[in-house]
């Protein structure tokens, strides 16, 4: 599970977010929504133990990001599409990845596999797309078999079908008893797969629950496309 | 130990690391071969000892090879799936810098083998049968070896702390070129600049530090080359370790 309480954090004078509470559950896809620089993005990276908040906090568990024992096979993360040295095969990518964790290296082909990036996995990342270079990245969230998923706009770079790929995984790493956390400004695409709902604006929660309850089973994609710009539209006038 | 051998793998997989590592070796190559074939000199004992500890210049180049390396975290992104793995920074960083110091140690040690067989071989081939005894040869490859291993590690730390691969790069060519320059200028300077420290570490005589200035002895240049090695590296944990990843 999944706890994020009160957090806080301004980067000088900005604040980037502002109390950000909630709880993602195990067995459930909870997206967290929001405009671009809602501060979602911000709230995974210390979620992730890769930035430090001023108050409050984020934790899996119970425990911080920094203190998991085994944080691969804990949690496993998709934060940027490019965190790839270029002249490096995504299959050492994987390795090197495996090695530092202690992972055994068959693990590297089933998550090879799971992507669909069997057959390119020598070529250098360079030469890969940025849909490629996206399922490669979820190869390395998914190495350690976590319990835990979290991605950062995970749909960018991804065609008709590798969105439709991507949520059948999501639902799939749900129905399996993980606990799933994705950000997205894609609604329609949420609206498919989510269970539970944070919207973010302005670093703060304007709104959430599960997503039956917020917008009903009635097409759901508009419903929360008018309950998203709705939310923000109202604290962005205040 | 984990890191350390996930950092060679991700080396000995890395093209750029096999070219830059592939220069660190022929520089010193180079270096001698124009010695050898520009000077005009007796080549006795003392002066193909001198000539030898020409090797040691594979150290600056691998302060270059850590530079690239763990600025190129930075610049790739690579950092992030690096702390993902291991949150805890003082380690992760302590894993990097450890396998940069085994690859700086390997390359410095066939750098300076290769030195050696260039030398005896060029000597041997122009009729100059020098001998030399084991304990300056054994200078020359421990020396150059703990030299480059040190120099790797000590740019390891400075691409940690600069991040912008480019701007550590100038740096560090701006003070390779400006180090001799800088030893001819200010003799007080000199025995302690980086080129002279190596020479000292790879047996070079005292004298080979010029005119007015002798090198400072082995384990002195030792010191003072580990010391600033370990410098860099332990702000660069400091700094990792209070870093936010934007």
């Amino acid at each position: 599970m999944i706890q994020v309480a009160e957090l806080t954090k301004s980067y000088g004078e900005t604040r980037a977010i502002e109390g950000i509470t909630f709880t993602a559950r195990p067995g459930r896809v909870t997206a967290l929504l929001g405009p671009n620089g809602a501060g979602k993005t911000t709230t995974l990276r210390i979620l992730l133990g890769l930035s430090q908040p001023d108050a409050g906090t984020a934790t899996i568990g119970g425990w911080q990001y920094r203190a998991l024992g085994d944080p691969t096979r804990t949690v496993g993360a998709l934060l940027e599409w490019d965190t790839f040295h270029p002249s490096r095969s995504g299959r050492v990518h994987l390795r090197a990845l495996a090695a530092i964790t202690g992972l055994a290296e068959c693990r590297v082909d089933a998550v090879l596999d799971l992507v669909e990036l069997g057959g390119v996995a020598d070529r250098r990342v360079r030469t890969y797309s940025q849909g490629m270079r996206r399922r490669l990245g979820l190869a390395a969230a998914l190495l350690g078999d976590p319990v835990v998923f979290v991605a950062d706009e995970p749909q960018g770079g991804l065609d008709p079908q590798g969105m439709r790929w991507l949520r059948e995984l999501l639902r799939q790493l749900a129905d399996d008893g993980r606990t799933v956390l994705v950000s997205s400004h894609l609604l329609a695409e949420v609206a498919r797969v989510a269970d539970d709902v944070v919207i973010v604006d302005r670093g703060r929660v304007v709104d959430r629950g599960p997503l039956a309850e917020l917008v009903g089973t009635d097409e759901p994609g508009a419903r929360l496309e008018e309950l998203f710009l709705e939310r923000t539209k109202g604290l962005a006038g205040s | 130990m984990r890191i350390a051998r996930a950092t060679l793998y991700e080396l000995w997989r890395t093209p750029s690391a096999w070219v830059v590592a592939a220069l660190a070796t022929l520089y010193p190559l180079v270096v001698i071969g124009l010695l050898l074939g520009l000077l005009d000199e007796t080549w006795d004992a003392a002066n193909v000892r001198s000539l030898l500890a020409s090797a040691s210049s594979v150290g600056m180049m691998m302060v270059l090879f850590g530079v690239v390396q763990a600025a190129g975290e930075y610049r790739h992104r690579t950092i992030v799936p690096l702390l993902l793995a291991e949150p805890r920074r003082t380690p992760a960083v302590v894993g990097r810098l450890a396998g940069y110091a085994v690859a700086g140690a390997v390359v410095g040690l066939v750098a300076a083998a290769l030195s050696i067989l260039l030398t005896y071989g060029w000597l041997a081939a122009s009729g100059s049968a020098v001998g030399l005894r084991a304990g300056p040869l054994v200078a020359v490859i421990a020396g150059a070896t703990a030299y480059a291993a040190l120099g790797t590690v000590l740019g390891g730390g400075l691409g940690g702390l600069a991040r912008n691969q480019v701007a550590a790069v100038i740096a560090v060519f701006a003070y390779m070129n400006l180090d001799p320059p800088l030893a001819q200028a200010f003799p007080a300077y000199g025995r302690f600049g980086a080129t002279a420290l190596g020479v000292a570490m790879s047996g070079g005589l005292p004298e080979a530090g010029g005119p007015g200035q002798r090198l400072l002895p082995w384990p002195a240049a030792t010191a003072i080359w580990a010391g600033a090695a370990l410098a860099l590296a332990g702000a660069a944990i400091l700094a990792t370790r209070r870093r936010e990843l934007p």
